[in-house]
């Protein structure tokens, strides 16, 4: 029993011992940690390096201007040039590349509207990388999904998106499908933070610097239009796109969702959209309905259209048909 | 007799009235329209192959023969059609003939391809069929019948698709879902 006790004591002792040591010792770790974070001296230098390595660095910084930056609807002309000011200098930072950024304004009078003629269509997928290099989207990643479909159906169970080779193959005909632009659109709905709502012209347009990157509208989109970031984009220096704009194709921070905004940084000036003007086929056509004269109004009054998944009420402003 | 002419002058002063408003109102909506644009269409004879003909067809190019014995072309347009001086003008090998025996240049092709295409044609002239590029609102660029359809074989060949940017590299096997 003595013997018991006396071990015990020890062993106290011991611990006794020990504790001031191990305080010591957190202390001592907890003044260098401090150290390294707040004063990054010659000893910490290629600590310090790997964070502003361009090549490790996970985007641009998350600056004190940036975290306090306006909602874009709120924002006066000083505001936005400021911000503008703010993305073209960290744009030259990360990647190194000189952009105009702006932000055309829906013209009054017009609403956009998208035909394809799924008779014209072969599946070639130009679109899908004229769309890419436009929109300044990550090389693995897409916009345009042009799914294969089995001839005498709309079945997208039977869809192929990864098919390869020579198109048009036998009893197969190709369904490219983007961001219909609803006039009822469910994701705009779901937006906790009304990061994302539609303008005047019909677009759907998103705030990316408002996202908080939480997928509502990923999973409320009936047509898989919404992309999201997983990583910073990956694009080639030399295929940068300078011509930006504010909520279309500027290159979108990580933790955000993009989508296809009918290329708005041409069209909003008049343009043909990329994807239209790099269809070999001519099965893209694009323009102003509210226009009696132009060549969408025309294919309004003489063709028969259909939209994707009528029955869910979305009323997309791109239509599709054969002729 | 005074109140009779102050009627008409005011019958005078609200008919003027109507037409300039009239006028007003019809102007603008006549600037509105894409008449005044300009359409251009792509050239065509800088671009053909063996242009310009006359530095081999001299003369007139009559009894040529099979048209696939020439520029080793493979022939699929019309059954039946096995004459190269239906569409080629037999005076000049620069040039296409109507009907008519109007004589067009390679660059105008689409007055040759009407005559059968009418359907076509007249989507073309709109703007429905066909590739257009440059301004939804303002000057287009427009492509010839012959650009994209070759005229000796003018169905539209079958292409490579470009590789889906999101594939992956193992691809599920077909079948298993």
């Amino acid at each position: 029993m003595s013997e018991n006790s006396n071990s015990n004591n020890k062993k106290i002792d011991v611990l006794l011992k020990e504790k001031p040591l191990k305080r010591r010792s957190f202390l001592k770790a907890l003044a260098t940690a401090g150290a390294i974070t707040f004063f990054p001296g010659k000893q910490t230098k290629a600590f310090a390096g790997t964070f502003t390595d361009k090549k490790d660095r996970k985007g641009p910084h998350l600056t004190w201007e940036k975290f306090f930056q306006k909602y874009y609807k709120e924002m006066t002309p000083e505001d936005k040039k400021r911000v503008f000011e703010r993305i073209t200098r960290e744009t030259k930072e990360y990647y190194g590349v000189d952009i105009t950024l702006a932000d055309p304004q829906p013209i009054p009078g017009v609403k956009f509207v998208f035909f394809l003629n799924l008779s014209k269509c072969n599946g070639n997928r130009r679109c899908v990388i004229a769309c890419q290099k436009e929109n300044n989207l990550d090389r693995s990643k897409a916009w345009i999904t042009v799914l294969e479909m089995e001839n005498g159906g709309f079945d997208f169970e039977k869809s192929d998106r990864h098919y390869t080779g020579i198109v048009p193959k036998d009893g197969k005909f190709y369904l490219p499908v983007q961001c219909l632009q609803c006039d009822n659109p469910p994701c705009v709905k779901v937006c906790p933070t009304e990061a994302t709502w539609k303008e005047k012209d019909g677009i759907v347009v998103i705030d990316y610097d408002w996202c908080i990157g939480c997928r509502y509208c990923q999973a409320a989109c009936p047509y898989e239009a919404r992309k999201f970031n997983w990583k910073t984009p990956e694009i080639p220096q030399d295929e940068i796109n300078t011509n930006q704009n504010y909520l279309g194709n500027r290159i979108r921070p990580r933790g955000t969702i993009e989508k296809c905004h009918f290329c708005s940084h041409r069209t909003r000036v008049g343009r043909y959209p990329a994807c239209l003007e790099a269809c070999p086929t001519g099965a893209r056509k694009f323009g102003n309905i509210l226009d009696p004269e132009s060549e969408v109004s025309k294919i309004f009054n003489t063709k028969t259209l259909f939209v994707l998944k009528e029955e869910l009420n979305t009323k997309p402003s791109f239509f599709y048909y054969f002729d | 007799m005074s109140q009779h002419k102050n009627l008409q002058t005011d019958e005078v002063g609200l008919c003027l009235k109507f037409w300039v408003v009239l006028v007003l109102s019809i102007l603008p909506m006549a600037n509105h329209g894409y008449a005044e644009e300009q359409i251009t269409i792509i050239e065509r004879e800088s671009q053909m192959g063996f242009w310009p003909c006359s530095s081999c067809h001299t003369g007139n190019f009559k009894g040529l023969g099979d048209p696939n014995n020439q520029h080793q072309l493979t022939f699929k347009h019309m059954e039946n059609v096995n004459e190269c001086l239906f569409c080629h003008s037999f005076k000049n090998p620069e040039r296409l003939h109507l009907e008519d025996g109007t004589t067009i240049t390679f660059n105008e092709s689409y007055r040759l391809c009407t005559l059968c295409h009418g359907e076509i044609y007249r989507e073309w002239k709109v703007g429905i069929h066909g590739l257009q590029t440059g301004y939804w609102k303002g000057p287009k660029t427009r492509r010839n019948c012959t650009q994209c359809h070759n005229a000796h074989a003018p169905k539209f060949p079958p292409m490579e698709a470009l590789p889906n940017p999101v594939d992956y590299p193992n691809k599920p096997a077909e079948g298993k879902h």
